[in-house]
Parts: C-alpha cells; structure tokens; sequence
C-alpha cells in the first residue's frame, strides 16, 4: 500500500520515529518468526503496535488477519488503544500525502484498522468457539473461579467423604509447604483446583502420571482421579468449561482441522508477555502460526517472569529460539530492546547492578542479554534511597511525613540539599506507589502490618490510601451490617445455619457478628425509616396486608434491593457500589451452582423445601463472602486515584510506573526467622516448585533441572527486578533496620546473593533517609 | 527536584450499541447500575425472552446452512419435535448463565413465539442470509467538544463503537428466487429508488412488539427513533468490511408480533384507536375488525399473516445522509456518558450526577432504583412480595 519510509513520514506527525533497535523489530519481514527480549520500559507496547501498523500499512496485511494477545485485559485494552489511536493519526496524515497514487488513497480510504484482533489468550478462545463452531454445539460458558471451586468440591471432593481420605491428605500436604497450618477442606480445594489446571496448562501425560505413580501415592492419586472426573462431568452436563477447559478446546479443536475456517483468516500472530505463556498456550500459538508460515512474533522480558505459581514456564521464552525452530522450522530473528526511556541514570544503574547480583541467577536469564541502556534524555536523578527504622510504627510515622512533604508540603531534603517535591502543575500522592509482597493490612497473626500503619498516619496528614486488597470484606462496617440484615431476613436467630455442620468456626464467628451490628442498628436511633418494617415481613414471612400472602418463590436479588434503598452509601455512593456488586455477582454464582436459582421457596405445607432454599443461599451466597473467597471487582474501581496513595503488591504493578515508587523490602523482617524466609531468603522451594516437581516428569519438558530452592530465588530475584524497574524518577526502599544491608536478616531485596554474601554492605547503593 | 506527573494510562473508551448506548438512552441511571455497575436485575424477563429468541433463530439457521453445504436443502417449517428440541438447548444454554425464564407462562410463550419465528420467518429470511452475528467494530472522535472542561477525564481522542449485527443478507434481484422471497419484495416495497442489482440487507432481530412511532420523553428521542439509529450505524459499521455489498436498508423484525399476548393486543387497539402505529389495519379489513370487535379476558384473534408480518417488519432505508445524522445522534449520547462519568469522579455520588432520561413508565416500574431513584414517585419504599389470596 505504501512504502516504509512514507510510512515513517506519516508516523513522525505525531510522535518521534522508533530508536534502531525497535526499527529491527517493526521492519522485519511478516513471515519472519521474531523473539523480541524487551527490557522494562524499552517501548514495548509501542514496538508492537508498531509493528501491527507496519504490518497493515506497509506489507498490505488485511487489519482482521492480525491477531495480537497479552496477559491481562487493562494490557490488551491499551494495545488497542494504541494500535486504534496511531493507526487513524497514521491515516489522517497519509490521506494529506499528495504524492500518493489515487489508488494508495482509495485503499487507505477502505481500511478499517478496528478489526485486528487483540485480546487475552482467554477472550480470543472464547471468541474463536463462538465464532467459528458448528451447528448443535454450544458456544463456551465460561465459569467464574467460585463456580468452578464450587463444584469441584462439592461433586468432587465432598463426593464419598473423599476429603477424609488420608492418602489423598498424604499426597497433598507437601503441595502445602508441607504444614497442616492453614490446611482445610478449602484448602485442600484450591490445591486440587490447581492440579487440574496445571494438569492442561503443561501438557501432563495424565495417564502416565496415574501409571507411573510410587506404589505410595496411587491410591491416592487414584482418588484425585475420581475427583477431577466427577468435576469434569458436573461441568460438562451443565454445558460450561473452566478456563483451562476452555483452551485446551482451542487447542483440540486447531490440531483436529476443526478451525480451518479461522485460521484461513489468520495471518500474523503477535504475543505480549510472552514470558509468562505455558505449554498449552505455546501449543496454540505454535499450532496457529504454522497455519500462518511461522509469522509469530513474541515479546517478552524472562527478568519479570512472575507468574510461576498460575502455570508460567519461563523456560519456554528463555529457550524460545531452539523451541520456535523446532516446530516452525524457523529459527527467530532475535532483537533485544534494551534503550530504557522510563528512568534516570541513577535507576537504571541500580536495576542493571541488580539483575546482575547473583550469579546462578544469569544461568537462567536469556543468552546474552544485554544490559538496560539509558535513553540520551535521561536525567541522573537522585540516588536510590533507603529509609529502614527499628519498628513498623516509627517507618509507618517517617514514611508518612515524607510523603506529605513532598506531595503537601515544601518537599523532602536530602543530604545533598537537593528537594524532591510534587510537579508544579496537577501533582499529587497519586504519583507515587508503595509495592509490597503483600498489600494486605494484618498479618496472619492478626498483627498490623506496614499498609495498615501507613494508612493510619498518612491520614493524620489528611492524605488517604487506595489499597483495595488491602482490608478483608468482612471488617468493613457497610458489609457487615447489610450482611448482617441479609442474615437476619432471610434466617432469623440463625436456627437454620446453626444445623450446618460442616461450615468452618471462623465463619459462623462472623455471621454472628453481622447478625448483631445488624439487630444494634435496626434498633438504633440511626436506623432509616420503613426498614424495621421492610426486614419484620422478610423475618416473618408476612406481607402485612390483609387478603396478601407471602409467594412461593422470590429472588433473593428483591430481598437486596429492598434492603438497599435504606443505605445510600450503598446506592449512591460509588465505592459503596463496589461492595453491593459483591453481593449480587456472588448471588448469580449461587444461582448457577444451586438447585434453587437462588430464590427464597415459601412453602407452608412443605417448610422443609423453604429451609433447604435458604441453607443453600446460606451456604453458596453469604459464607463465600465471609470467608474471603469473594474479592471485590477491581474493573469497577477507578484505577489509582490521583489524590491517594496506592499501596499495590508488586505483582500488581507490572507494566505500570510511578515517578516516586517506594518498595518494602522488610518491614515483615524484625529476625532471620524461618517462617518468613521464603519471602527474601529461601531455605527450600515453596508449594510452585513442588507442584512442578510433581507434575512435570510426565511433560514434554520433563523435571526440572534447577533443584526447587534455587527456582525460589530466581522468582525472588525476578520479583524486585520487576518492583526496582517500576520508578521514572526517585525510588525508595523501606524496611526494618534489621535487613539494612548486611544486617542480620538475610535477604535477596537488599543485596544478598544466594550464597549468603551481601554485596551492599561495602558498597550500598542506597543513601539513607 | 520536581516529580513529574504520572502519565495517565492510554485507553480508548468503548461502547457497544446495545449494552452502552441505547442502554443509555433508555435511562441514564439505569445504565448505571445495571451496566457500569454491573447489577443484575431482578427482573431479566426481557433478557430472557429476546436472548432466546435470538439463540433460536441463530441455532435454526445454522442447521438450514449446514444442510444447505451439504447439498440437501431442508428449510423450515419444521416439525414442532424439531423446533423444540433447539428451544431446550438454548433453555440449557441460558440457564448455564444463569437466565431462566419466570415461570411455565413466559417458557410456554417463548417456545410458542420461537416456533413462529422459524416456520413463518425461517423459510423466508434462511435463504437469504449471508452471514449471521456478524462482530461490527469501529472508531469515532470523541466528541470532547461537547463535554466541559471540567469534566473531562481522558486522554482518549476516539471512542470504539461495537455491535452484533444478527444478520446480513445479500440480495441479487436478477434471481427469480429472490425475486419472489416475500420478505425482499416487503424491502423492495419500501424503498423509493431502483437499487442495485446486488444489495445487502442488515436486519436485526428484536424480543418485543412493534414500538408506536410517536412516544419519547419530553423533548427526547423514542425507541422508534433509536433503534433507527442502531441499524443505521451498523450499516456504516459493515461498510468497512471487505466483503460488504451496498447496503440499501436495514429490517428490524418485531418477533413478537407474530404471536402478540393479551397485553400485546390492549397495546396495539390502544394505538391503533390513537393512530400511534405506522401498520394500521386497512380501514373495514379482517385485522381491523378483529382488533375492533376483541375485549380483554377474551381469547387472542388469529390476525392474518400477512397484517403480523407487516407489523413485525420495519425496513429502514440507508443513505449517507441517514447515517452521518445518526452517527451524529450516538456521538452526543457518548457525550452525555461521558459527562456523566465525569461528573461523577468529581462529585462522588451516583443519583445526582446521571440523567433520569427514561422514555416510558414500563422501564421505571422494573427498575430496582425506582424507590430511591430521585426522578421517579410513584413508589418511594420498597414494597415486601406479595400476592392476592386466592379465594
């Protein structure tokens, strides 16, 4: 359609033209297999687009032929937004080009650049069974993590009383880190649940795994056999799929020439984050670009692998080329981004002194990856610094009036006499993140944690947090009294739920507390209007109007609504809204999973049918939310508010940057002991690395090489490569002073190799605050 | 030194033309709760219903085109069995995702007005369909012109505007076969210029009865005018794909005219008596005096086929004029969304800040705000269930 070069015109309107490395990425030919290593803020994002766009533009590629995925749906939402965004600026200044034929000008007039398809691997599969499946099939249903956790342990694990089976307790315990700690029939769920997943995710040899099992553990992985089945069935007869369910259809279906027709459409395929693929995705995409002449281009950076323990096999980038030639039979064009347009000097230095600190942690990385490279307009920037105190309470107090000098104040002074302060224009808290292992507020010992203590002082300055992992659901107030009414309507004294016996303590201990904020407040004085009356006829069953009764069946959604015209802060207020969708999203769950549509039966000659309907809205609605199943829906919430500080964990913040980023490297750590060693300085590999240890014998990986506990110091070394690579201007690590480097709490995030030496206590890159 | 300022997150909005646009045009808060919010009604009696008879249709015709590839041709009208089997798979489909029908009365008309659809409508549309739910995408600039300053919350420059499209039919008029097809000759009946040869039509398909031409708020557009605007843009939406014809006309189909209920036939004479539909009953005809002589309480008339047909079908002519204006309409409803959210990041509160611009009583009376919604009186409690005693 038109030539590169007219191309690149048209494309420096608007923005500046790609540095060398990215032109090597977006000019290569469409049929060429590309692996491109992109560093962390290397202009990834735009490569791709770029790329996409040249694809259309240059080499006459149709726009729906093009398929790009990535990981998340927020990273999916803005590739396309670029790709829309430049592509119509790129049309707008090439429909101004004169010295284009009128034949270029009638092409570009037709091109409708909206349909290349871009999306998660999830959403495109799903797409693809929708689209593209034959009379009398059913489109996928999707299910949602609670249904399908739902139904494994309901038609699955609860089945014969098999979470009493001992040997199956045997098998699973070491995928627990080996304690009973925390090790409940949920628990052993969720660990059964990642089975299955992994089980489709790296390709097992399923019965080879049941064959091949030590004389030991075939009972009982004959046990989880039964189980999984039972759950594969209950899925099935109900016409849904799990996500794992989802793809491996795809994949079935692509290897069987039962998309033909798809992927006759199909020329280029294009992956972001490709470091954190899995063998079954790999096996689509390598399935879909072999319909394509090898056009596959992946993008990634196996420096910022986290996702290890969801199915991602970092090995399967890092060793991309071999594994390219082998099914393509070509081998990749590599090209490493590695001009860092995001930080200062001083930062790059330090992320490039980090990724280089442990030397068996290079044998893992991409052959000769190059270092990050500062871009020619980076500033130096102030040093890295370094906050650490004796208590959480006295870094939570100075961390605190750090943040208000710099974001409300006159700005922070350093030794140098340098001032880091807010932008002039529109600056605020919102510039500025702390990252952590965990943004969660208590720890397991119900002890305060540093998200707590800083939410608690920074409030005294008038500046608030967002942290919306932070607080469990249940110890918000609004939840616990509108639970509470829920409660208290549908079950009064609590005569039903006090017949189940298989429902944990700590959750009965919760619904009582709700049932009683509940009563208090209907009684008090701050009670609304109309709502003792509203709740009286739910308790009692009686519309209260002389020639009316109650009917036989009401959705439990009327019950809700009903309640929640006496809350505005539920239904006028936006966060309040985000609490209320938690409730309704968990009673459509309860409603698939259920034999009663989640409805309310009223039958007087039949009070039995009555009981049961409420039990399992007992059981299915309400407990899940008591027992921190149910999350909120962050896709509701306005993404990092300007005016709050968002304390983020530092998988959250992958692919996102902050001008100022605060890192806890160690408020956690007040002695080298061994319960939190797996968070900075691992004795032996956790639950991830065993489970891989297990399952990937029967792949076509086969075990892996590394032994577990070094695979848990890669991920950790990964983990603050990602947290130290998120900062454009000023970074700062916080934490106890003991895991000061060199101090007595041994610790990857300050220094410490894996063999035990620290190389910032002689030269500490940090300058303390 | 000073912090920069965190770049804000580039991402185009999207809006889908049913979910977000007419949805918001049906009532603002509405859209609020149910679409941005994400809460689900109490009442899906209307997802139920149009998602089934969509599904129906959908299922129905791959099977005529199976059929049709493999060279034995077997279109409707087909055994009730058969028809009923596709209804019990889409049942469990719907069910799956957690929509059922309320009660034995609405599944017992679903299947009713379904089995109509495909034995009265198949064997006519079948034939000519060339694609069916067809993904439509495309960009518009965002109209920031129209949103205040103060309001703006975007780096966005554009929007992406997308829509299903239920079917797309191609049309070669030099076919006898076409040219006998009584749905193209309705078509043909409708527009006022020669069209080409080879033409597409675009035709949706919707759960309800035919709308009177007139009703909107005050001032506001009526779901005549919407649904007009709908097909119009995915006309200009389809344009842009490569194996597009001209498109000359949409045809929304009314599925429930083919078979109206009670409440349905006291809609229809009320409007017929006011003259607020454009498919009146010719004046002393059978349809006229059915609808004339019917009480409430009494069984339906079986109106003539050809009257049902005719009310079930709206054709749309499509002309570039057509389009931009309705283009320009759903640029000023992405607008007035836009404002919305806006003021709604800036005020922190849900009922002030989003319009209360409902057409017609029915969609207040299934709303599960109407007790706390500020713009609405006729109930400001919550009523507890209830039903009269049967003596």
């Amino acid at each position: 359609m038109i030539t590169l070069d007219e191309l690149y015109t048209a494309y420096q309107t608007f923005r500046s033209l790609p540095n060398n490395e990215q032109r090597e990425a977006v000019e290569q030919l469409p049929k060429r297999a590309l692996f491109i290593v992109a560093g962390p803020g290397t202009g990834k994002t735009t490569c791709l687009a770029l790329r996409i766009l040249k694809l259309i533009f240059v080499d006459d590629v149709p726009p729906r032929s093009i398929l790009a995925t990535t990981f998340t749906v927020k990273a999916a939402a803005e590739l396309r937004s670029r790709i829309l965004s430049w592509g119509f600026q790129l049309l707008e200044a090439l429909q101004k080009n004169g010295s284009l034929s009128a034949r270029t000008h009638e092409q570009l007039a037709k091109l409708d650049i909206n349909q290349v398809v871009t999306g998660t691997i999830d959403s495109i599969c799903e797409r693809i069974l929708r689209d593209f499946r034959e009379a009398g099939t059913q489109p996928p249903i999707l299910v949602d993590d609670y249904v399908a956790k739902t139904l494994l342990l309901r038609e699955g694990l609860l089945k014969n009383k098999r979470y009493e089976d001992t040997d199956l307790d045997q098998f699973l315990l070491p995928l627990n880190g080996g304690t009973r700690f925390g090790y409940h029939v949920n628990k052993k769920n969720d660990l059964i649940q990642t089975i299955w997943d992994r089980r489709y995710q790296d390709q097992v040899d399923w019965r080879g795994f049941l064959r091949r099992a030590p004389a030991g553990e075939r009972a009982a992985r004959a046990t989880l056999d039964e189980i999984l089945e039972d759950y594969q069935a209950s899925l099935t007869s109900r016409g849904m799929m799990d996500f794992a369910m989802l793809e491996q259809e795809v994949l079935n279906r692509l290897q069987s020439e039962q998309l033909d027709e798809f992927l006759q459409e199909i020329k280029v395929i294009l992956v972001d984050e490709y470091q954190d693929t899995n063998l079954l995705q790999e096996a689509i995409y390598f399935e879909m670009a072999k319909a394509c002449d090898g056009a596959l281009t992946v993008v990634g950076d196996d420096d910022q692998s986290l996702y290890r323990f969801r199915g991602a096999t970092v090995e399967l980038f890092s060793d991309f080329e071999r594994r390219c030639n082998d099914a393509l039979g070509q081998r990749p064009k590599k090209v490493f981004l590695k001009k860092n347009y995001r930080s200062t000097k001083n930062v790059i230095r330090f992320v490039n002194g980090y990724a280089t600190l442990d030397r068996a942690y290079q044998e893992v990385r991409v052959r000769s990856k190059p270092p990050l490279e500062e871009s020619p307009k980076a500033e130096q920037g102030v040093p890295i610094l370094g906050m650490f105190r004796a208590d959480c309470n006295t870094l939570a107090g100075d961390l605190a009036n750090f943040l208000q000098r710099v974001f409300r104040g006159c700005g922070f002074r350093l030794a140098d006499g340098s001032v880091i302060q807010a932008a002039e224009e529109g600056g605020d808290v919102g510039d500025c993140a702390l990252l952590c292992s965990s943004p969660q507020e208590y720890n397991f010992s119900e002890q305060p944690r540093l998200p707590l203590l800083l939410r608690q002082e920074l409030r005294r300055h008038g500046i608030e947090t967002f942290n919306p992992r932070g607080q469990d659901l249940t110890e918000i107030p609004i939840i616990q009294l509108f639970g509470g009414l829920l409660l208290e309507c549908l079950d009064p004294g609590g005569v039903l739920q006090n017949q189940f016996r298989n429902i944990p303590q700590g959750i009965t201990a919760t619904f009582q507390l709700w049932r009683q904020a509940a009563l208090d407040y209907v009684d008090s004085p701050d009670a609304a209007d109309g709502l003792k009356d509203y709740a009286s006829a739910w308790v009692n069953r009686d519309p209260q109007k002389r020639g009316w009764e109650w009917p036989r069946s009401v959705p439990v959604l009327e019950l809700i609504y009903g309640l929640v015209h006496f809350f505005p802060e539920l239904h006028d207020d936006p966060e309040g809204h985000v609490y209320l969708e938690v409730f309704t999203r968990q009673v459509s769950a309860c409603g698939q999973v259920g034999k009663f549509s989640a409805r309310v039966v009223h039958e007087p000659d039949n009070p039995t049918l009555g009981e049961a309907s409420v039990k399992e809205l007992i059981r299915d609605f309400l407990a899940p939310i008591v027992s921190g199943t149910i999350k909120v829906n962050e896709d509701l919430m306005e993404a990092f508010p300007r005016d709050r500080l968002s304390i983020l964990s530092i998988h959250q913040s992958k692919g996102l940057e902050f001008p100022l980023t605060i890192v806890d490297v160690g408020s956690d750590f007040r002695s080298n002991h061994a319960a939190h060693a797996f968070k900075r300085f691992p004795r032996d590999g956790g639950p991830p690395h065993v489970m891989e240890d297990l399952l990937r014998p029967y792949t076509s990986l086969g075990a892996p090489a590394r032994f577990p506990v070094n695979r848990a110091f890669d991920d950790l070394y990964r983990q603050y490569f990602v947290a130290y690579s998120r900062p454009q201007e000023v970074i700062l690590l916080v934490g106890l002073t003991t895991t000061l480097p060199g101090g007595t709490v041994p610790n990857v995030a300050t220094g410490w190799d894996r063999a035990g030496n620290c190389a910032w206590a002689s030269r500490t890159p940090l300058v303390q605050i | 030194m000073r912090l920069v300022k965190r770049p804000a997150i580039y991402s185009l909005p999207s809006y889908s033309l049913t979910g977000d646009l007419l949805g918001f045009l049906r009532c603002g808060l509405q859209y609020r709760y149910n679409r941005i919010g994400q809460l689900p009604s109490t009442r899906p009696v209307q997802a139920w219903f149009g998602q089934f008879i969509h599904g129906v249709l959908e299922e129905s015709y791959r099977r005529y085109n199976e059929s049709r590839k493999g060279g034995r041709v077997d279109p409707p009208p087909w055994k009730k069995a058969r028809v009923e089997e596709i209804c019990e798979l889409i049942k469990k489909r719907l069910a799956a995702q957690g929509l059922f029908p309320w009660g034995a009365d609405l599944e017992e008309l679903g299947y009713r007005r379904a089995e109509a659809a495909v034995n009265e409508l198949g064997p006519e549309l079948f034939p000519l369909i060339h694609r069916a739910e067809v993904r439509l995408t495309g960009a518009r600039v965002l109209p920031v012109s129209k949103i205040p300053e103060e309001y703006r919350f975007r780096e966005a420059d554009r929007y992406e505007v997308v829509g299903v499209v239920d079917v797309i039919t191609h049309v070669q008029l030099s076919h006898p076969e076409f040219r006998r097809n009584r749905l193209v000759q309705s078509i043909l009946k409708d527009l006022p210029d020669n069209p080409p040869d080879n033409f597409e039509v675009i035709i949706d398909y919707k759960g309800m009865r035919r709308p009177p031409v007139k009703v909107g708020s005050a001032g506001g557009p009526s779901f005549w005018d919407i649904y007009g605007w709908q097909i119009q843009t995915y006309a200009h939406l389809r344009k842009a794909h490569e194996d597009s014809l001209p498109v000359v006309a949409g045809v929304i189909l009314y599925v429930n005219e083919l078979l109206p209920t009670a409440s349905d036939m006291v809609n229809l004479r009320d409007e017929v008596k006011a003259g607020l539909t454009d498919v009146m009953p010719s004046a002393g005809g059978e349809a006229d005096r059915l609808i004339r002589a019917w009480r409430e309480k009494a069984p339906i008339p079986a109106l003539p086929i050809e009257y049902r047909l005719e009310r079930m079908m709206r054709v749309v002519q499509i002309t570039p004029q057509s389009i931009q204006t309705s283009l320009e309409e759903f640029d000023e409803v992405v607008a007035r969304i836009e404002v919305c959210r806006g003021k709604e990041l800036q005020h922190g509160s849900v009922l002030s800040t989003w319009e209360k611009n409902v057409i017609d009583e029915s969609t207040c009376a299934a709303c599960d705000a109407r007790t706390f919604c500020p713009s609405y009186d006729k109930e400001t409690m919550p009523s507890v269930p209830a039903i009269r005693v049967r003596s």
